[in-house]
């Protein structure tokens, strides 16, 4: 058979524009439904149970519960002091991770990240969670 | 054999699925983006202003309530803070007494609002108690415990200030009535007068102060509310501060609300209560007080004594439609008592539901379905 010579020279046919269309809606729906977003708005540490800082990536916010235990450096990283030691916290790309810490932990706190759900120092007592997962309403 | 001008178009064909699929990313990662969880709207009135959103809103939407909640949160305050020097409130603070001034009609509303409220709670609430919370040590200005600085200062000791000095309780009580606060219109305009005369204490003159901040807040939760709703959010709830709350719906049904253990200086939950759809009010008379000769302190004042109210009551709860209200109410109660609170409460025109704790660890309450969370207190219903 002979090739229709002007038929070749199209890039487009019917068929093709319906192919076209149908691959650009695989690809939005599968953006909107299974693309990762970090839901993610901030986070809050926990010493010994009690909430002693809270801290927002929008803002860039910290609210600090307790002064004694906490305390902001000037690049912008926080100390946590527990009764018996110090842990050291970093916030960077809406995101926290301890970067020292005096517990003897050091490798294994410093490898961990909010993605996994919480960052625990058990010796220090500390836990870190992130907000914007489900946190119960509050007052008194 | 495949042409030359064959090739071309497949390789047409290529880039331009190549471009679409880049063009489809581009414009889609920007708007799809989707947000839930808390938003920190900001630190208004002293406390913080926190949304918590249950769904997964467009972050350009999400963005826009912020943005609408910030500005209309920045403008209450600019009219009715105290921390602001050029606010109406301020401005009336700092006016001799018998002198007027014009105001806007939102703080002229607020002012016949809290007025009423004085009223109906047989003026327990009162916006003008400064004086007297800040002679106990209650004001922002004392959350350090600094070097005394007023002529009525006196040097915090270890966990309390000694006991100030009759003649200020005398002097500032009288400074404490809010019903001296006149507030008028005029030919489309507005205007409060101080109606309180000055009181002197050692030779130095004292003029009436309010502070409107517990309306305020109430004010901004109803207009916030709105603001979140006209886009169309149904789950979500508003916190301001530790004492006051919104909660909209939870994925259709109700938030568990959980009450903070007053007696827990770890803040244990105490119970957790069901609601949707209803404004939350706490106040009590735990945080930041101390003792002296058998007398609590703390900061709801009994505006016809001078004094911290003394009574059994350690933390009321009132839950109803209106943020507005609510603060008036809870305060009235722990100043009331149970008894009386309870009573007060069924007085009004609207069903409030509430939760008293006492000293005793009892709970009292018209809630039912309360989940009790720590077995060291008694739960009794009242109907």
């Amino acid at each position: 058979m002979g090739i229709d010579k002007n038929l070749a020279l199209k890039p487009f046919r019917k068929g093709d524009l319906f192919v076209y269309a149908i691959i650009f809606a695989v690809i939005i729906t599968l953006f909107i439904f299974l693309t990762p977003r970090n839901d993610q708005t901030g986070f809050c540490v926990y010493l010994d149970g009690e909430k002693v800082m809270e801290y927002y990536y929008e803002t860039e916010k910290a609210v600090i519960y307790d002064s004694e235990k906490v305390s902001e450096v000037e690049d912008g990283s926080f100390i946590v002091y527990s009764l018996d030691g110090y842990n050291v916290l970093s916030v960077q790309n809406d995101s926290v991770k301890v970067i020292e810490t005096d517990c003897g932990l050091t490798k294994e706190c410093t490898k961990m990240t909010l993605d996994m759900g919480s960052i625990i120092c058990a010796p220090h007592n500390m836990v870190i969670y992130a907000l914007g997962e489900d946190i119960p309403p509050r007052v008194g | 054999m495949k042409t030359l001008a064959q090739k071309k178009s497949k390789v047409i064909k290529f880039i331009t699925l190549c471009l679409a699929v880049i063009f489809a990313l581009f414009c889609f990662q920007g708007c799809v983006k989707l947000v839930r969880g808390v938003a920190y709207i900001g630190n208004y009135f002293g406390a913080d202003l926190i949304l918590y959103l249950n769904e997964n809103v467009q972050k350009s939407k999400a963005d826009k309530i912020l943005e609408k909640s910030r500005s209309l949160l920045e403008n209450i305050e600019k009219t009715l803070s105290t921390e602001n020097r050029n606010s109406e409130i301020s401005v009336f603070n700092g006016l001799k007494a018998f002198e007027t001034m014009q105001v806007s009609k939102t703080t002229y509303d607020l002012v016949c609002y809290a007025k009423e409220l004085n009223q109906k709670t047989d003026g327990y609430f009162s916006p003008a108690v400064y004086y007297l919370l800040d002679l106990y040590g209650f004001t922002a200005r004392h959350e350090n415990k600094g070097e005394p600085t007023l002529s009525y200062d006196r040097e915090w000791l270890e966990n309390v200030y000694p006991k100030a000095q009759e003649e200020y309780v005398e002097a500032f009580t009288a400074l404490a009535d809010f019903s001296k606060v006149v507030a008028f219109s005029q030919d489309e305009k507005y205007y409060l007068k101080k109606d309180c005369p000055s009181v002197t204490v050692f030779g130095v003159e004292y003029n009436q102060k309010i502070d409107l901040a517990s309306v305020a807040k109430g004010y901004a939760v109803n207009r916030l509310n709105k603001i979140i709703e006209e886009y169309g959010l149904k789950e979500y709830y508003l916190s301001f501060g530790t004492s006051s709350i919104y909660l909209a719906e939870n994925k259709g049904e109700e938030w568990g609300l959980e009450l903070v253990d007053p007696n827990n200086p770890t803040k244990d939950t105490l119970l957790t209560i069901n609601l949707k759809n209803q404004n939350v009010s706490t106040s009590g008379t735990y945080e930041n007080a101390y003792e002296i000769e058998g007398k609590f302190y703390h900061h709801i004042i009994d505006p016809k004594t001078g004094y911290p109210c003394q009574n059994e009551v350690l933390l009321a709860c009132v839950i109803g439609s209106d943020a507005l209200v609510l603060d008036s109410l809870s305060t009235a109660v722990v100043a009331l008592g149970v008894d009386s609170g309870v009573e007060f409460l069924k007085s009004q025109k609207e069903d409030y539901s509430f939760v008293i704790v006492t000293r005793d660890n009892k709970i009292y309450t018209n809630v039912s379905g309360v989940l009790l969370r720590n077995n060291d207190y008694t739960l009794e219903t009242i109907n």
